[in-house]
């Protein structure tokens, strides 16, 4: 396995790929063991089929297919759980290619044997199709699975379809990402500029078919070619040519760029541009954060900070922009369509409340406090959870903070503190702006549910980080860290979900911590209440555990 | 014969810093270079600049023939490169580690590893994060010694090292020599580089200021005498004569020490117009000499 680069590569990486192969199979079991629940709803094709073909058509739902394997899995599956998967490791994957062997200093031995750079970014970039690719045939063997029980009736041209689709929507932000990281050398920006990208590409893509305006620039958004012409249904489209050659141009680019750059070196146009005045600012303030634990996390994060907020913000202002659109296409005409939904279909796709869906505070909410703004603020928070403890030991830093006169109880609290902090910045912040836009555009959102949400978010976001923090703590692995914590937010959230309608997970649900900060309505219509405290009390103990096991344990080990 | 290394006015800066200025620098081949400076000289960005790992801001230079840039794989073939910032995959034992780089190679190294690692007393089956700073270093060794290359571009490389194995890595160094392939050695060891080079270049703020001969720079080094009279003696008499910096009264009056740079004659004959009982005569080092480049270091 060690005969080149590419294969070196994924060796690194086989036990996170196993993860990942396993995750992939486990989740898309799951979607596919609902099913039935789903076919055999027989209220329910006898209601799409009432239904005026407009308005059907306003909310994606094709009255052909709705109640079959097809439609199903489209909705369920490769619409957004699929997608993120494959996004998150493939743009993880081309961001830290070459940037983290820049970055280490492993580059310096691996361009000095007889392989070329052009050579490295090929290898490095068929290693990425590669584990997309078995990432992706763990959902083939999910689906085939579900052929055989269930009764999906899948076609298997369609199967090859969706997922070849799959496979070039993975490479092509990989690869992506992979040209930012291979021209600049910088592994946080690369993620950072792809991710915002493909978010906003997805969201953009999503809000399409209800605004008018929006559906003539669907044909310039990779997502768009991802699903256009149904490929579940039909095989691979002309459309996944676009994918595949977007592809091959970005990892032309990287190619060219790592040629040309100086290894190790950050770019002069990266570099900040200091006029002396502003030097002696920066010097000032970095020495008042400087002199504490706390300080310094905040301190590691006086830029990047900055970028998280301004993706978040982005979400709510675009969800701002787009409410009055969506509100005169006849907002009361959709509200009595997905009132006519069985609820435990809504639920399915995160739609606890199917009579908000289309309010201000609901389409806040499923954008930025329970959508992909939640999973913005989750990202952040486990990054910020796994770096605090692990990722100062695997960076070999602990060494030197752990034998300062500071007590290990010291380090694990001023951290805490400081995540705390920056969470609770974020979250208010963006909801600031959640606040600017409902007075601007009039999303009628209440001060206390907009509170509540705050609030929610900070706690629940703070107990993710929590729990990344401790069993940092306790296996001193980052990527143990991360891992633990992802699998236990996907867990809570699938259990949540599944909670309204899978009767054996109907006692379970209000363990999730998803139900403590949701509740059945958006979080934008929550109340203050006993959920709240909850999520801190568990934050809170979870730190305690962390104090525990990093009291004992045996760092660097 | 094609010189090792020639670079030809070799610039490299990093925004406005600068790296290293208008290099001039011929290595021949089959010798061992020594490649002095303190900190930050530019000792580092000059290899990683020939290995086509950083790209020249203007100049251009050779190593074995090969244009560094145009054709840096057929010179990457060819070396073996030991960084001064060592970092290798931690999570790899040195084994795999090792296997992979020969891969990349494209030869077969592990009878030669067996025996590299049998000489440093290396055990290659851990994981390379586990290791000492000493075993690390060792691991490096192995890897740039491996595939026996013409040419060894080592940087800093016997940092933590024990002195055993510091004398068994000078071994190797010589046995390299011995067979005509020729070794470029960053250090700022100067025993080190006394120990293994032929000749010396010396780099000072980015650029090159001197490259001697070790004999050469040892001659051109301060000398330092001790002479023991049978009577007082005013050590007046050598202040003024040429070449001497410093001169001091020692044994009670009876003597002095007394430091020369250049030719010895004079202080020899004044010292005979007198009766000597003893006379101590200390071979100029390379340190003296390397501090000689550096002394006005301060004021710079």
């Amino acid at each position: 396995m060690l005969r080149s680069v590419a294969a070196k590569t994924l060796w690194e990486r086989r036990w996170g790929l196993l993860g990942w192969v396993a995750g992939g199979f486990v989740v898309t079991g799951f979607v596919v063991a609902v099913y039935p629940i789903v076919r055999d709803s027989s209220g329910l094709a006898k209601l799409v089929d009432e239904m005026p073909m407009e308005l059907l058509a306003l909310v994606g739902i094709d009255p052909e297919i709705f109640t079959t394997g097809f439609g199903y899995l489209q909705a369920q599956m490769y619409t957004l759980i699929a997608p993120l998967f494959i996004l998150v490791l493939a743009i993880g994957m081309g961001a830290s290619a070459t940037s983290t062997e820049e970055h280490t200093g492993t580059s310096d031995l691996l361009l000095t044997t007889p392989v070329t750079r052009s050579s490295v970014v090929l290898q490095k970039t068929l290693a990425l199709t590669v584990a997309a690719t078995l990432l992706i045939l763990s959902f083939v063997a999910a689906l085939l699975l579900g052929q055989v029980t269930v009764d999906l009736r899948l076609s298997i041209w369609g199967v090859i379809g969706v997922n070849l689709g799959l496979l070039l929507l993975g490479t092509f932000f990989g690869s992506m990402a992979f040209a930012i990281a291979a021209w600049t050398g910088a592994k946080g920006l690369a993620m950072g500029l792809t991710s915002g990208v493909a978010g906003l590409a997805f969201f953009i893509n999503g809000m399409a078919p209800l605004v008018e305006g929006l559906q003539g620039v669907q044909g310039f958004l990779p997502f768009y070619w991802y699903v256009a012409d149904d490929p579940l249904m039909n095989g691979p489209t002309a459309w996944h040519l676009l994918l595949f050659c977007g592809t091959a141009l970005f990892t032309i680019v990287a190619v060219a760029g790592f040629n040309r750059r100086d290894i190790g070196v950050r770019p002069t146009f990266l570099r900040m541009p200091r006029r002396p005045a502003e030097a002696a600012i920066a010097r000032s303030s970095q020495s008042r954060l400087l002199r504490s634990i706390s300080g310094k996390t905040v301190w590691d994060r006086r830029h990047s900070f900055w970028w998280w907020l301004v993706g978040m913000c982005s979400i709510a202002v675009l969800t701002a922009v787009f409410f009055p659109l969506i509100e005169d296409v006849g907002g009361d005409a959709l509200v009595q369509l997905v009132d006519s939904y069985p609820p435990e279909i809504l639920a399915m796709f995160g739609m606890t409340d199917p009579a908000s869906l289309f309010t201000g505070a609901g389409l806040m909410s499923t954008r930025v406090y329970s959508g992909i703004g939640l999973i913005v603020v989750l990202a952040f928070a486990i990054g910020m959870g796994k770096a605090a403890l692990a990722g100062e030991e695997h960076e070999g830093t602990a060494d030197l903070l752990l034998t300062t006169s500071r007590r290990r109880d010291d380090v694990v609290l001023g951290k805490s503190s400081a995540i705390f902090g920056l969470l609770a910045a974020l979250v208010v912040g963006v909801g600031m702006v959640v606040w600017l836009a409902n007075l601007i555009v009039g999303l009628s959102l209440t001060f206390a549910g907009l509170l509540t949400a705050t609030v929610g978010m900070t706690l629940f976001g703070f107990l993710f980080a929590a729990l990344a923090l401790a069993a940092g703590a306790w296996t001193g692995s980052p990527g143990a860290a991360t891992g633990i914590a992802v699998a236990t937010g996907v867990v809570a959230f699938l259990l949540n979900g599944f909670g309204t309608i899978v009767d054996w997970l109907k006692p379970l649900r209000p363990l999730s911590p998803f139900y403590w900060y949701q509740g059945d309505a958006n979080p934008l219509d929550q109340r203050l209440g006993w959920q709240q405290p909850l999520l801190l009390f568990i934050g809170l103990g979870l730190i305690a555990a962390a104090m525990l096991l990093f009291r004992r344990r045996d760092v660097g080990a | 014969m094609t010189a090792a290394i020639l670079t030809d006015h070799l610039t490299k800066n990093y925004g406005a810093t600068p790296g290293i200025v208008d290099l001039n620098l011929e290595v021949h081949a089959g010798e061992v270079f020594g490649f002095l400076g303190p900190n930050g000289a530019g000792k580092s960005t000059t290899i990683r600049t020939i290995l086509d790992l950083l790209h020249p801001t203007s100049g251009s230079a050779t190593v074995l023939g090969y244009d560094t840039h145009r054709e840096s794989t057929e010179i990457h073939r060819r070396i073996g490169y030991l960084p001064g910032d060592l970092a290798m995959y931690d999570r790899m034992t040195a084994r795999e580690m090792l296997t992979y780089f020969s891969a990349l190679r494209s030869v077969d190294t592990m009878a030669a590893v067996a025996l590299l690692a049998e000489r440093l007393e290396l055990d290659l089956d851990r994981k390379i994060g586990s290791y000492s700073s000493g075993n690390r270093q060792k691991v490096g060794i192995v890897q740039a010694f491996m595939h026996e290359p013409e040419l060894l571009i080592l940087d800093e490389p016997s940092g933590g090292l024990d002195p055993l194995m510091q004398q068994e890595f000078y071994r190797m160094i010589d046995e390299v020599h011995s067979e005509g392939r020729t070794v470029f050695l960053s250090s700022h060891v100067l025993p080190e580089v006394e120990r293994t080079a032929d000749r010396v270049g010396i780099v000072r703020h980015s650029r090159l200021v001197a490259v001697e001969t070790v004999e050469g720079l040892k001659t051109k080094a301060r000398r330092h005498f001790q002479f023991v009279f049978a009577d007082l003696i005013d050590p007046a008499v050598f202040a003024a004569l040429p070449g001497v910096s410093s001169v001091a009264p020692s044994h009670d009056g009876y003597g002095v020490d007394i430091y020369v740079e250049g030719p010895v004659d004079r202080v020899l004959h004044t010292a005979s117009e007198y009766r000597m009982e003893n006379v101590i005569s200390h071979e100029g080092d390379l340190e003296d000499a390397f501090l000689a480049f550096y002394k006005d270091d301060d004021a710079a």
